[in-house]
This record gives C-alpha cells, structure tokens and sequence, in this order.
C-alpha cells in the first residue's frame, strides 16, 4: 500500500539562513527542489523574519508601510462581513452601518498611511541600490488600491454612487473602457470590488513585503564605509555608551 | 555597474545601497509590530465609526424624479423619443453616433472599442416599457406605424412647445401636430409616477436584476439627478470627484484627477476626459518610473529630508 | 497659505474651503492636513532608542 520514501538527504544541522546555499554540493533534480534553492537562497528565513533591523531603521517615518498593512486587515476584515451579508444589509441595520463605517474609515486610514509612506521612501531616495521594483510594486499597489476604493464606492447603493457611476462613465468611455468596465453595471462592480481587485491589492502589497525583506531597508543616502557603525560593528558597546 | 554610478541610482551597484547591512544593528519584532499597528489601527476606526459614522444619502428614482419634477421628466422623455438626448447623441459603447467621441488627433479609443453596450433611447426608454403594460396607449402603435422623419418632426414640434410653454409645463403647451408623442410621454410619466417604469427599466422584464446602465442615463439627461450632484458638491467642475456628501472626508486621493477638471485647457476642452485620463495615466507613469529619471531621482539629495530621517545615524557617524 | 471660509453650502451644515477658484470640502481638507502633520512629526519626532545588537 504505501509507498516508502527514503527520508531526503537533508545535512544534519539547521540550514544556515546567512549562508543559503550551505550545501552547494547538493544537486537538486525537480523543479520543485530547484524553486526550493532559489527561495531560500533569495530570501532565507532569517531575511524573512528579522530580529534586528540595522541601526539606522529609526524613525517613526518606517512605520506608516506597517500603518497601511494594518488598516489593509481592518479593511479586509469589514469588508468580508458587509460582503457576507449583501449589498442592501447596510442600509437596514446599525450594525450594518456600523460596519460600513468601520470599512470607510480604515479605507481613509490606508491611504493616509500609504501616502505619507510614500512621501518617506521618496525623500529617502529608497530605490536605491537594486531596489527598483520595489519601488514599482508600492505604486502599483497604490494605483491599483485606487481602482479598489473607486469601485467599493459604486457599490454603496445610495445616491452618492448612483451619481459616481453616471459621472465616471464618461472618462472610462472616453479612454475605451467604459465598454468592458460598466460602472452602472453593479453585478459587474461587484465581481471587481470583492474579488478580483482585492486579490490584486493583496498580491502586490504580499509582493512589495516580500521585496523588502529580500533587499532590506535601504541605507542613508550619506552612509559611508568609514561609519562608526559600520567600523564598530563588532564592538557595539563602544558606541552604545556614547549614543545614551 | 561601473564605478561612476550615481549614488540615486536604482541600480544594484556596488555602493553600500546595494550590499547587505553588516554594521550595527538594533532589535526589530516585526510580528509585534504588526500586532501593535493592528491593535492601534483597529481602536482607530471603531473611534472614528463610533464618533463620525458613515454618509448614506437615500438613493433617488425615475418615480422620486417623476414625482417631485414631472415637467422635466416629461421634456426629457421627448427627447429620448427623439434621439437628441446626451444619451441619445453620447456614441460608443451605447450607440454609434457620428462624431460624439473623444479624440486626441486621430486616436478613438472609444469608437475602438466599439458599441458594447447598445440601446436606442426611443425604443427602450419609452416605447417598450409603455409597451409591457397590461394596455399599451393606442399612441404606441401610432409611433410604431409612424416614419422617422415623421416621428422626428412631432418630436421636434413638441420639444420647441414645451420650451416655450410657462416651467415647461406640458399642461400649458400650446396646441400643435405632436402625433402621438404628448401621450406617450404623458403615460410614461403615470408610470414613472407609479414606480413601474423604474423596474422595468432596470430588469427589462426578467426577474433578476444586476445593471443600471439604462435607468442611471434615463435619470442623468434630466436636470433632476444633476442638480442634486450640484447641490451636494458633487459635480466634476466642483472638485466633486474628490468628495463625499456632508463633511465626509471623500476620495482625497482622486485630487489630481480632479484637479485637472478646474483648469485650462482641460476645463473647456471637447475632449477634457480624454485628456485628463491621458495626463494623470501619464503622470502615474512618472511617478512608477522616478527612479530611472535623472532629474527626479535627484530631489532626496536637493531637498534633504534624509538629514532629520537618518538624522541619528548622521550625528554618530 | 491663506484659507477663506468662502461658502457655506444650501446644503445642511457642509462646509468649503476655498481659495480662489480652489475649493475643498472641509473633511478632505482635515485628511489631507493630517497626512502632511503625520509626515512632518515621523520626521521630527525622537524615535526611541531600541536596544543594540551586533
């Protein structure tokens, strides 16, 4: 019946994190293990889940990208209870509209804190050293989270998205659109706003996380090589007594 | 890359931007942070909920709009009869009328795209939903019988009466040869009335009902819908693309696309929606691409901001 | 920067801020103003000291 499968030739310590390929003689055939290698070699587990963060990571500037991750699970947690109680459950119950209110304030909170994050790795030149596409997947994120909030305030079922839906089809008609994307066609917004949008949101912000934690935080623009912390780094109480 | 890579560039290089930290590091829990930002964020909104809540403006109908203004539905639904409403005269994707897309040179898009979403005004407006009641107007078949041209010219004749007629009362139109037209519109405003036409309008006779389109440009070609929009601040030319109705704050992050609308040339342009989703589409684009931009990337080191965020680590350096 | 209370809408109690041919509706205006203090205190603010690892 069963089949025995040899236990993997794994080395018999933990896999160093720093060191990925710690076993470079080890051959790997399928894609699987292959997609393995490259996963742990791009980012091991100590890059994935830091305990330390380089000493100049502090700011209040670094945390507004965890402010907006945040409001992202507030946002998603309202937003699946108004979905599970349909469009009209809202206007007809105070827990409803207390839901609603909760899914419009964290969405106001996610673009507060995604902007201000921006400004921040902005002025901080954060691109910097082969981090590009991290840069690209924040504002992607950002633009697409745009489309997101645009089509949930379609689907409020009130005068004020009876209005955006007769105002807005005319630049999305203008720039060829219109035709696909039918703002007045609630069944259709729906189907955007709770499922494909979201998981696009999602999957970027998942991929913008990821990217970070592979490059690490970008360093100051004036750092040098001859930094005490980078000189001293082996000798952190010398200038831990002088920081106090 | 070679030695002379500028320090703002993207590019991995060989600078300290591009290496692994192994200076001095400072202890970092990012899944407690992650649960302090969600607690914190989480009291955020239920305060803001509890204290503010959220807008909810009743929705409005073809029967509230029929009610409160009959003499605008009525003008409107003549000239949905017709064809020389927006919609009637909008082109694609809801009909293909010549020359009413929005071009750049000789770029359509919308007539690239095509008529995806076809209705006639006249047809599915007004005549089949007079159509489906349990005894159509005998006008009905008088317009079905009746020209175009000769359908034209009655409603021609009427809209001009009713212009001149005192608040555009049909009661007070002038006698003239409007066929069958004043009781079209007269039956289809009791329906409106009635609140029949909104359902059969939205459902076009079946059950379920997922799409707007037809009732939201019905209710949009009258002056009902928009002047509400207009009062609420809601209309394109009041940065009401931006805002919510009371003091909601609205889609603040719209600003630019909004922006666009107040000034010139966008403001007064045939093709200011074309324009402006061009501009912001490539303004977006810029702002994806700043890091390969020579002149931009630049700014951080013109406009230091770094010195006060790494300000720390400068003073111990 | 110089912020007139222009109007007063017909409607209810919703207020504008303009600045000439600029308007902006009050709660748009506190969202906006909050992200610029938020971005001016993150950089001015003392983060506190974390503890020092190699």
């Amino acid at each position: 019946m069963t089949t025995v499968v040899p236990p993997p030739t794994t080395p018999t310590g933990p896999t160093e994190a720093d060191s990925p390929s710690a076993k470079p003689d080890e051959e790997f055939y399928t894609w699987t293990g292959k997609a393995r290698r490259w996963m742990l070699k791009t980012l091991p587990p100590k890059k994935l889940l830091p305990e330390t963060q380089p000493s100049y990571v502090a700011s209040w500037i670094y945390v507004f990208g965890m402010g907006a991750i945040a409001s992202l699970a507030v946002i998603i947690v309202s937003g699946v209870v108004l979905s599970l109680n349909g469009p009209s459950w809202w206007h007809l119950s105070s827990l409803g509209h207390f839901v609603n209110s909760m899914h419009l304030w964290s969405v106001e909170f996610f673009f507060l804190f995604m902007v201000v994050h921006l400004w921040g790795k902005f002025w901080m030149a954060a691109w910097r050293g082969g981090r590009l596409l991290t840069w690209i997947t924040g504002v992607v994120s950002f633009a697409v989270s745009i489309g997101a909030a645009f089509t949930g305030y379609l689907l409020q079922t009130n005068f004020e998205s009876e209005w955006i839906s007769f105002e807005a089809k005319d630049a999305l008609n203008a720039a060829g659109i219109g035709a696909w994307f039918n703002v007045a066609n609630v069944g259709q917004m729906f189907m955007w706003h709770i499922t494909l949008l979201p998981l696009a949101v999602a999957a970027i912000v998942a991929l913008h996380v990821l990217l970070v934690r592979v490059h690490g935080v970008v360093s100051p623009l004036d750092a040098a090589e001859t930094d005490t912390q980078l000189r001293d780094a082996a000798f952190p109480e010398l200038t831990d007594k002088a920081d106090r | 890359m070679t030695k002379s890579l500028s320090p703002m560039s993207w590019r991995k290089g060989t600078g300290l931007a591009g290496r692994a930290w192994n200076g001095t590091n400072r202890e970092y829990d990012l899944f407690k942070e992650l649960t302090v930002g969600v607690i914190v964020v989480t009291l955020l909104v239920l305060a803001a909920s509890a204290i503010f809540s959220s807008p909810d403006d009743h929705s409005v109908t073809l029967k509230s709009w029929a009610n409160s203004q009959p003499s605008d539905f009525v003008v409107t639904a003549n000239t949905e009869l017709g064809h020389t409403s927006a919609t009637a005269g909008y082109g694609p994707p809801y009909n293909s009328t010549q020359g009413a897309t929005q071009t750049i040179g000789p770029l359509d898009l919308q007539s690239l795209a095509g008529v995806k979403i076809p209705f006639d005004t006249a047809k599915d407006f007004v005549i089949t939903p007079l159509s489906t009641l349990p005894n159509p107007p005998a006008a009905v078949a008088t317009w079905n019988s009746a020209t175009s041209d000769q359908q034209t010219s009655w409603t021609e004749a009427y809209g001009k009466a009713l212009d001149k007629a005192k608040d555009n009362d049909p009661a007070a139109v002038a006698s003239g040869n409007y066929g069958p037209v004043p009781a079209l519109t007269r039956s289809l405003l009791t329906m409106a009335k009635q609140g029949s036409l909104d359902s059969v309008l939205q459902s076009g006779g079946s059950f379920y009902n997922f799409d707007y389109t037809r009732s939201v440009l019905f209710l949009g070609d009258g002056t009902y819908l928009k002047d509400l929009a207009t009062k609420l601040h809601l209309s394109g030319d009041q940065w009401g693309m931006m805002n919510e109705t009371g003091n909601y704050p609205g889609q603040s992050w719209l600003w630019l696309f909004s922006f666009f609308y107040q000034i010139e040339p966008f403001k007064s342009a045939a093709n200011a929606d074309l324009l402006v989703v061009f501009t912001v589409a490539i303004l977006t684009l810029l702002l994806t691409l700043v890091p390969l931009i020579p002149g931009l990337r630049n700014l951080p080191r013109l406009i230091p901001f770094h010195k006060l965020v790494w300000r720390d680590y400068y003073k111990r350096r | 920067m110089q912020i007139l209370l222009s109007s007063v809408a017909a409607d209810a109690s919703t207020i504008y801020l303009g600045w000439g041919a600029f308007t902006i509706q009050l709660g748009n205006f506190i969202v906006i103003s909050v992200m610029l203090v938020l971005f001016a205190l993150a950089l001015v603010l003392p983060f506190p000291a974390g503890r020092k690892r190699k």
